[in-house]
């Protein structure tokens, strides 16, 4: 058996009784061999005796907030008592409520899962009630600015790994009744908060029940990061294609909310997931709207194009210089061809060479320690620049192709969608180096029809471009001033 | 599941059986990137071609100069293009694509022979080009290629900057073939020449520099060459073919006390009106020619400032228009008889119904005839920076 179903069927099978023995030593079962927790046994006035039970760290409380606890508790509760009523109950709760959130509770699994998410158990002799303290008190990291997500214009705050910070960058942002925050926990042993979060009336209520009905359907041990619930919750995972948006930031959340769009925050990751996701919205930043609208919808064009050379440059070369030598104006193909004389390999293979190479830089350059990743990028200039062109393994004008085709990938406001175009260069290399034009054509035709047939939580992928809402497109392949956006725009 | 397996796996299988079946690579190429055609002593077709030496053009690129020249010219005789062709494709180790072929160069002796049987080849061959311009010379086509290059990586280059350039009527191949079935016009090419960069028109010595010049064009008949226009009436046919990029023109006026001036001015619009009138057996051509121009050299002693002084140099360009307009169509009608500025074509258009019952058959009996009345309206746009003339000036200081 499982550790973890041992735990839980201790826990389930037990009841907690009147005697603080019985329950205290139940207790210190569940929380066998478990470091970092806490026993504190007191007595009170008529000897009769009560404990404290906390884990350290998750838990936060320190010896003298326990002694002015303890005084609390017995002041509240004089002489003997051995049926908790609920006139001690009142009397308790009104001491410690000006301190911190309290609960009763009856049931001894819920009193475990309390103290596992940081709560205070207090039992009392006599008592078949737990008083449960919320003292939680995580260790977390300060607010800092994204890092992937970096803008020239715009708050520089970021999520952190805490949820209720994260909620709290979202509500201050909203100041709002409308918004509403519903929590869910999910992982048998991580027992994540999820806080799914949108605004009431803007937010379609067909797509909130979706959303929580998915997120409780959830049925997994451990959830460590927010892309567990992206794949558990997403309608195509055999798609390429990221169909949730992913972000750090809390005002492009804000601004996803305030279209309609569900937000889904995972405790213990920085990272935010707002659904349904499109494949325009992957391609907005939040600094379009801050930005001059004539600069931000410029930008905008600028990243179509470089979605399309992300995927298509490397193999437009090797189809039209295999292919299609008629097509390359003659100039230019007279300085490709006598750069490509010495060239050992196929244009394709060339390509593919330096491609690969590529990508192995750039996944080098993520991992590595920072002081080695100079270094890397030194050798890696080097040996993809100078030194390839210059040993005549590989042509200029490929290398051009290369590091234009990098550039335009780094556009990419998704790191996600990025990767997805990333990925897809190579069948389409494939392709192009069989077939030429006539395989690119094929490939992208295959790759529009898998666009046009994704659906993100009911909404089609490509919208609003098909099926085309031609009100909206103001917003999408440029950004229209915003007299002419004032109204939120309702998603879906 | 099994199913959609099994139909990606046959999709799959009649992908991959076809292979690449057309995949070349740019190092296994040989471009053509100029050919020339003439008719050979046999009556065969001598078919020459320039082809480029890529390690040649990186050295050039790079080096700035190579003393081996970036292209090769090879030739070969068939009794048809395509057989030429092929002799020549197995001479070397490379494919030879036709598709950079940017200028046909035809021989005197095949054009006066008839052009169509030669071009054939380019107009049906799919990777031949529609707007390689079509060039035609006096003497061996062949000589044209192997004038080294003096600009460009190579001559091709050269000759189609030189005919984009030029102020002569140009013509690509899809312009000649459409000129050729079209009723009531004659097709025209350029006319290219070896000529000596000092002087493109006097003999050519030892220590000249020789280049390529477009000196002329050539009228046809149908696709047998009649003969040679030189350059002030190949400009002309432009201007009356509305296709006028840019001229210069120079008048002589004379002054009071006998000494002549003279005026050069630039042309930078015009606009040709064709009026057409039947009277009976009689066809009447009313051709108005407007131009706009700048005043760019004034070496008379008129004043600018004064409005009777524009209106005499304007005059006096209006009068050379006319001439040189009713000099070439003279020309046209009495030594070619034939009618490449599209005569017929505008009849055709202003007169329907008479084209078709009577003139579309006779056309070329009735060309000669036609009477002709030329009108030019020249208005000066600009005169340029200075106001005064400085040859007066310098009079008065005397």
């Amino acid at each position: 058996m499982a550790p973890s179903e041992q735990r839980e069927n201790a826990a389930s099978s037990y009841t907690l009784s009147a005697d603080l023995n019985e329950n205290f030593k139940q207790f210190q079962t569940v929380f066998d061999k478990c470091g970092d927790i806490q026993y504190r046994q007191f007595e009170w006035n008529t000897a009769q005796r009560g404990a404290f039970i906390v884990l350290n760290g998750v838990g936060d409380i320190n010896a003298v907030n326990m002694d002015l606890l303890k005084q609390a508790v017995e002041s509240s509760l004089t002489g003997a008592v051995q049926e908790l009523t609920e006139e001690h109950r009142a009397a308790i709760q009104s001491k410690l409520s000006f301190t911190s959130q309290t609960s009763w509770s009856d049931d001894f699994q819920t009193s475990v899962e309390e103290v596992l998410s940081g709560a205070l158990a207090v039992l009392l002799d006599g008592f078949t009630q737990v008083l449960l303290l919320n003292v939680k008190g995580l260790e977390t990291r300060s607010i800092e600015e994204p890092a992937t997500e970096a803008v020239i214009r715009g708050p520089r705050d970021g999520f952190q790994e805490n949820i209720s910070t994260n909620i709290s960058l979202i509500r201050r942002r909203l100041k709002t009744t409308q918004l509403k925050l519903e929590m869910f926990t999910a992982g048998k042993l991580s027992g994540t908060d999820i806080a799914i979060t949108y605004l009431e009336g803007i937010a379609k209520e067909s797509l909130i029940t979706e959303v929580k009905e998915r997120v409780g359907r959830i049925q997994i041990d451990a959830i460590l990061e927010s892309g567990y619930v992206e794949e558990l919750i997403e309608d195509h995972s055999l798609s390429p294609f990221p169909q949730v948006l992913v972000t750090e930031r809390p005002d492009k959340v804000v601004g996803n909310l305030l279209e309609g769009k569900v937000a889904i925050i995972v405790d213990n990751t920085p990272f935010v997931i707002v659904v349904p996701g499109t494949f325009f919205q992957l391609l907005q930043t939040p600094e379009d709207y801050y930005q001059r609208y004539f600069v931000a919808s410029a930008i905008r064009i600028l990243r179509f194009i470089a979605v399309v050379s992300s995927l298509l440059l490397p193999s437009l070369y090797i189809a039209l210089t295999t292919y299609h030598h008629e097509m390359i104006p003659t100039m230019l193909l007279i300085s490709i061809a006598s750069s490509r004389e010495t060239v050992p390999f196929p244009a394709f293979v060339e390509a593919l060479l330096m491609e690969v190479a590529f990508e192995g830089l750039r996944e080098a350059g993520v991992r590595l320690p920072r002081p080695v990743g100079q270094g890397v990028s030194i050798v890696g200039a080097l040996v993809i620049g100078q030194a390839a062109v210059a040993a005549g393994i590989v042509s200029s004008p490929l290398l051009i192709i290369v590091s234009m085709t990098g550039i335009a990938s780094f556009l990419f406001p998704s790191f996600q969608l990025g990767l997805a175009f990333r990925l897809l260069r190579f069948p389409m290399m494939i392709a192009a180096a069989t077939f030429g034009l006539y395989g690119i054509l094929m490939l992208v035709l295959l790759l529009l029809l898998h666009m046009l047939h994704l659906q993100s939580f009911g909404v089609p992928y490509m919208a609003p471009l098909s099926p085309l809402r031609a009100g909206e497109l103001k917003d999408v392949l440029f950004r229209a001033n915003w007299m002419k956006l004032k109204k939120s725009p309702r998603s879906s | 599941m099994r199913k959609s397996i099994l139909l990606l796996l046959t999709l799959l299988i009649l992908i991959l059986q076809t292979g690449c079946w057309s995949r070349i690579e740019l190092n296994d190429v040989a471009i053509v990137t100029a050919s020339a055609i003439d008719l050979a002593q046999d009556g065969k077709y001598k078919l020459s071609v320039q082809i480029l030496k890529m390690k040649m053009t990186k050295g050039m690129s790079e080096k700035g100069g190579s003393s081996e020249k970036a292209t090769l010219i090879m030739s070969a005789r068939g009794d048809t293009i395509m057989e030429a062709f092929n002799v020549l494709d197995k001479k070397i180790p490379r494919l030879i694509i036709f598709s950079h072929n940017r200028v046909i160069i035809v021989g005197e002796k095949l054009a006066r022979a008839g052009l169509a049987p030669a071009i054939d080849f380019f107009s049906r061959h799919r990777e031949a080009r529609g707007n390689s311009f079509l060039l035609t010379t006096r003497g061996e086509a062949a000589e044209l290629l192997k004038v080294p290059a003096n600009f460009e990586i190579f001559t091709a280059e050269e000759m189609r900057e030189e005919e984009k350039a030029s102020m002569l009527d140009t013509a690509s191949i899809r312009d000649f073939i459409y000129r050729l079935f079209e009723k009531g016009i004659e097709p025209t090419s350029s006319q290219m020449q070896i000529v000596p960069m000092s002087d493109p028109n006097g003999d050519p010595t030892k220590e000249d520099e020789m280049g390529l010049g477009l000196v002329g064009v050539g009228i046809y008949r149908k696709d047998k060459l009649l003969g040679w226009m030189d350059r002030p009436e190949a400009e002309c046919l432009l201007w009356l073919r509305n296709r006028m990029k840019n001229a210069i023109l120079t008048v002589a006026i004379p002054g009071k006390d006998k000494s002549t001036g003279r005026v050069s001015v630039q042309v930078n619009g015009a606009k040709t009106k064709f009026k057409s009138k039947i009277s009976g057996e009689k066809i009447q051509f009313d051709i108005s020619v407007k131009m706009t121009g700048e005043l760019f050299e004034n070496s008379t002693k008129l004043s600018i400032k004064e409005m009777n002084n524009l209106n005499i140099i304007q005059q006096a360009l209006e009068k050379e228009i006319e001439n040189r307009v009713t000099m070439t169509v003279t020309k046209l009608q009495k030594q070619f008889k034939s009618d490449v500025i599209g005569f017929g074509n505008i009849l055709h258009r202003q007169h329907k119904n008479d084209w078709n019952k009577t003139y579309v058959s006779r056309w070329e009996e009735e060309f000669p005839n036609i009477e002709v009345n030329t009108k030019a309206t020249f208005k000066l746009i600009g005169t340029g920076r200075a106001n005064e003339s400085i040859v007066d000036e310098e009079e008065l200081e005397k």
